[in-house]
């Protein structure tokens, strides 16, 4: 819970600092690539930690095959409440008011 | 960016596989991993919300659209968690386990940093699944817009809706689209943290 309202309080305070500290024009490409070194860092990390983990790298066939049944189920399952979502709404396939 | 995920996830797979647990400095960096992983997340936080804050045309967007909206961002993440609770029951996790790592919506960058917490082998789960739902989702965005539906594809790769796919939507589907598409991911985006509530850290 902690972990959560943290995530929550950090974001909205950049988002903050993005729309109000910071001058419109200012060029800030070197955050771009400080994102970038964050999600490498972040993913080396993880990769350690599981990669040290030998229940993990003994079983990394059967983690793939849930991991790949996950996404089919999560794939198919958004697209298909948007559906039902776009249907109640009487938006046609192209976005658009159908009625 | 795609080859850079690769390249750092196996060369930490190999580092943490074969070298780490040799080494002196193992029981020290264990120790600390868990706040330096907290650190790093919180900074990536703090500028993807800088990003945001800066971006002046869709804010402009959001406000002619309207809060109709959020009710395709809604559908799609009662759906991922729907649906990942289903599968759960053909596979070796719990329902709740199964709504974790969807509740990562594509973000491999995030849900499994928080999951590391609760399982490794959960973590592990959760950073493949959701690779694997945003390189597809991303990938079936033109072969399926018109067959399912523009905005259904929006819902496809998660987050990235909201960011890397833009351009890519705008042109498998419609301009129009491209604000819900910012929605979808944006409302996927907000729900992420929630990963660690559906698992119970």
């Amino acid at each position: 819970m902690n972990m959560v309202f943290l995530c929550f309080t950090i974001g909205i305070l950049g988002f903050i600092v993005g729309r109000k500290a910071i001058p419109k024009d200012k060029d800030l490409k070197w955050i771009d690539k400080l994102l970038m070194v964050l999600v490498v860092a972040l993913l080396f990390i993880l990769g350690a930690e599981i990669g040290s983990d030998e229940n993990i790298v003994s079983s990394i066939g059967s983690i793939g095959l849930v991991s790949l049944t996950l996404a089919v189920f999560a794939l198919a399952g958004s697209a298909a409440m948007v559906t039902v979502a776009r249907k109640a709404l009487g938006i046609d396939k192209r976005g658009k008011k159908s009625r | 960016m795609s080859k850079a995920i690769i390249i750092s996830v196996v060369c930490g797979i190999a580092a943490g596989y074969l070298i780490l647990p040799k080494t002196a400095i193992y029981t020290s960096y264990s120790q600390v991993s868990g706040k330096l992983i907290i650190v790093l997340l919180c900074l990536l936080l703090f500028i993807i919300g800088i990003n945001l804050g800066r971006d002046e045309r869709m804010l402009k967007n959001l406000k002619n659209v309207g809060l109709g909206i959020l009710v395709f961002p809604i559908a799609a993440i009662f759906g991922t968690l729907l649906f990942t609770a289903a599968a759960s029951l053909f596979l070796p996790i719990t329902a709740r386990e199964a709504m974790a790592c969807g509740c990562g919506f594509g973000w491999y960058s995030f849900a499994p940093v928080i999951l590391l917490e609760y399982s490794p082998t959960i973590s592990a789960m959760a950073f493949l699944m959701n690779v694997i739902r945003e390189l597809a989702g991303i990938a079936l965005i033109p072969v399926l817009a018109s067959k399912i539906g523009y905005v259904e594809v929006t819902s496809l790769p998660g987050v990235a809706a909201m960011d890397v796919c833009l351009p890519l939507v705008e042109k498998a589907t419609d301009s129009s689209i491209v604000v819900i598409s910012f929605v979808m991911g944006a409302g996927m985006c907000v729900t992420v943290p929630l990963t660690g509530i559906i698992a119970g850290i």
